[in-house]
């Protein structure tokens, strides 16, 4: 088996000795960060089949998250050395008055994973700092992130700061989480909505496809 | 003739209740609400959200109001959130059990702590309470934990999880504990009134005492949510014994809470006590984690309970129906079981007959359904456990949004009677 089938494999396992010792080799072996990150969106595209199953619980979510983690600290290194081709910029947060990250946590991963620069601002972000953040990173898509009723308000306030801005029309903004539907997504503002990530995936990659505000 | 009326219901409701958990039915389904400070009460008596979190008095009056306007059979509930973290300071001082264990919005603002956040003070008026939780304990010092979990606990997990207590031996820490203490006398003695109100209009009371699996403590107020979860993969050891070594702590909470004297029993209506185990962990578990660490724990939990004559009431939080099988462990006719969005007809296939069932409405029907629609959920489910039997109607989960029709609650009450 190639390296790339076997990082793909150690991720659908969560092994994560074996994906530590794997990525090394694969970087020691000079092999293209796109390719060990295409052994990582697979891994993470089977896991998501598990879990539509009922296979595999939120735990190893929530794991195999974790195990990215690991792995795009480890790419970073060798990024550094060089410059990669990325998609282009995606920046992310969870919208003030709500802390749930796990499943935007997930959704950075996967992004990283399929070859976008992610800009994770964490969690309970003002929308102050959106704004800041799209001045700053100029990315092609803006992700918001709710799963409480509560957070409603706060997505309509983020959207319209980068209205206020001038920014809404460089953008495409796509919001996410337990809560939101095509309701909430007219209400608010937003271009589009998921709540799930292989949805919110597609609609970004369709989006890049059009090459957003470039 | 009124006190002869009101002791008429109070043995009626006494006889739905008793009936409903040893798989019967009474003269109708019992109605159970477990709701903290949440909208819908707090509008419905003219109050804010940041009233019923700050002032226990008026979340009682708001309290009775809601269950004598819609017949409520079994209220639980307190005016706020948790601060479980607190629970090994009853070993030292029996009389704090139970509400040393109770966050309100008051005892937030006095103690500061970094897991909650409050309508009024981080939050608007109008906001319920957060839960928001916050790592304060490290992978490298679970040893230092197990080996002695109150130790660990009053030295290193206080100063991290209370501002206020952040220098223990600061003028601000200790008039902290002072105003805690005096917080907590005030919140105990609105509690008392509560009960006495409730009573006075048939409403039985029960004692009750709220406590969690060991894995759940360990995920809300030690490790924090997603840590814990990682930890279950990396470190299922550590994360086992930590779990083990706060078992007899949680196990004696419970037990002394319940276990009152006989002059305090007499306010009590029903001799079996409660136990509320909200799940956290339980949904996210895989197979392996649930039935290899966090049920052989709650087994120990609910053994403990039946063997004492207590009743667990376990609240299985998201969809449990992956884990349902294994409450075919336990005794018939021996918990309640109440399920937040289960697949149903799953839940009537393994448990109708064997043990009570709880739940049924989803608390967003009361906000976006008309009173055709709840009454036809109502309808429905009665009709799942045979007319009711064995089962006590209640919401999905343990907080009424603001927008929850008044007619929809009408609706609840109305169809019970009409149904069952
Ligand atoms: C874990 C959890 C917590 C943990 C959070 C841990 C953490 N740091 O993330 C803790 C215990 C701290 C917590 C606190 C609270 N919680 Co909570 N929590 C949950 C729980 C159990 C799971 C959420 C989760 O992680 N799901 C798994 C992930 C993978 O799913 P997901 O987030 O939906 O993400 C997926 C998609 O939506 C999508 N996605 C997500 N974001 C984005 C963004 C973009 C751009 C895109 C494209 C896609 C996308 O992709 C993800 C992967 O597929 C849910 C119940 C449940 N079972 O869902 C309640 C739940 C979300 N919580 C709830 C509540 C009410 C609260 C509290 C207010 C409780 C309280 N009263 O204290 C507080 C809120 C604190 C706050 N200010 O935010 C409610 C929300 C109800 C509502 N409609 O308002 C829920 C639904 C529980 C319930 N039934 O009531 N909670």
């Amino acid at each position: 088996m190639s390296d790339k089938k076997r990082l793909t494999q150690a991720i659908i396992n969560l092994n994560e000795e074996m994906v530590t010792d794997i990525v090394k080799k694969m970087i020691t072996d000079n092999v293209e960060v796109t390719d060990i990150i295409d052994a990582c969106r697979d891994g993470m595209t089977a896991i998501g089949d598990l879990f539509e199953k009922g296979d595999y619980f939120l735990s190893e979510m929530v794991m195999a998250s974790e195990l990215l983690t690991g792995v795009m600290g480890h790419l970073k290194m060798k990024v550094d050395r060089g410059p990669i081709k990325t998609l282009g910029t995606v920046v992310i947060g969870t919208v003030e008055g709500d802390i749930h990250y796990i499943g935007k946590d997930i959704v950075v991963k996967v992004l990283e994973a399929n070859g976008y620069l992610v800009v994770d601002l964490g969690v309970d972000v003002s929308p102050e700092k959106f704004v800041e953040a799209i001045r700053t990173h100029k990315p092609k898509v803006v992700g918001l992130s709710g799963l409480i009723t509560e957070a409603i308000g706060p997505m309509k306030k983020t959207i319209d700061a980068i209205e206020a801005a001038s920014l809404r029309d460089k953008i495409k903004i796509i919001i996410g989480g337990g809560i939101v539907d095509e309701e909430i997504c007219s209400y608010v503002g937003a271009d589009s909505w998921a709540n799930n990530v292989s949805t919110g995936l597609k609609i970004i990659n369709e989006w890049v496809g059009e090459n957003v505000g470039e | 003739m009124l006190e002869n009326n009101v002791n008429k219901i109070l043995t009626q409701k006494i006889d739905r209740i008793e009936k409903a958990i040893n798989l019967g039915k009474g003269d109708r389904v019992p109605f159970c609400t477990i709701l903290g400070v949440n909208a819908f009460q707090a509008n419905y008596a003219g109050y804010s959200t940041a009233d019923l979190s700050n002032d226990p008095n008026k979340f009682g009056h708001s309290k009775v109001k809601l269950v004598k306007d819609f017949d409520i059979d079994m209220p639980f509930g307190t005016p706020g959130q948790n601060n479980t973290i607190a629970i090994t300071l009853g070993e030292d001082y029996p009389d704090l059990r139970p509400s040393i264990v109770v966050m309100t919005g008051r005892i937030h603002s006095i103690l500061q702590d970094k897991f909650t956040k409050w309508p009024g003070q981080e939050l608007d008026q109008t906001s319920v309470p957060q839960f928001v939780g916050k790592k304060f304990l490290e992978l490298d010092e679970y040893d230092e934990f197990i080996e002695n979990p109150p130790k660990f606990i009053n030295q290193k997990i206080f100063p991290r999880a209370y501002r206020s207590l952040e220098n223990t031996s600061s003028g601000i820490a200790y008039g902290a504990l002072i105003k805690w203490g005096k917080e907590l006398f005030i919140y105990n003695a609105a509690m008392q009134a509560i009960r006495t109100e409730l009573r006075a209009l048939g409403c039985p009371q029960i004692i009750t005492v709220n406590a969690n699996n060991p894995y759940d403590f360990i995920a809300d107020f030690v490790r924090d949510f997603d840590q814990a979860i990682i930890d279950f993969h990396r470190n299922p050891e550590k994360i086992e014994a930590a779990a083990e070594a706060m078992l007899p702590y949680i196990m004696r909470f419970i037990e002394k809470t319940t276990n009152l004297p006989p002059e305090a029993k007499k306010n009590f209506d029903i001799q079996n006590p409660i136990v509320i185990y909200p799940l956290h962990l339980n949904e996210f578990l895989n197979r392996k984690f649930y039935n290899n660490y966090y049920w052989p724990m709650m087994k120990k939990l609910i053994n403990a309970d039946i063997k004492s004559g207590r009743v667990p009431l376990i609240l299985f939080e998201g969809d449990h129906t992956p884990h349902l099988e294994t409450l075919l462990d336990l005794p018939d006719g021996k918990i309640i079981a109440h399920f937040e969005r289960p697949n149903w007809s799953k839940v009537v296939e393994v448990l109708k007959g064997r043990q009570c069932v709880m739940g049924g409405i989803p608390t967003s029907l009361m906000v976006t359904g008309t009173p055709q629609d709840v009454e036809e959920k109502v309808r429905e489910m009665l009709e799942l456990f045979d007319g009711g039997k064995g089962f006590i109607l209640s919401f999905s989960h343990y907080s009424l949004p603001g927008d929850t029709k008044v007619e929809n609650m009408r609706a609840v009450v109305n169809s019970l009677n009409k149904y069952s």
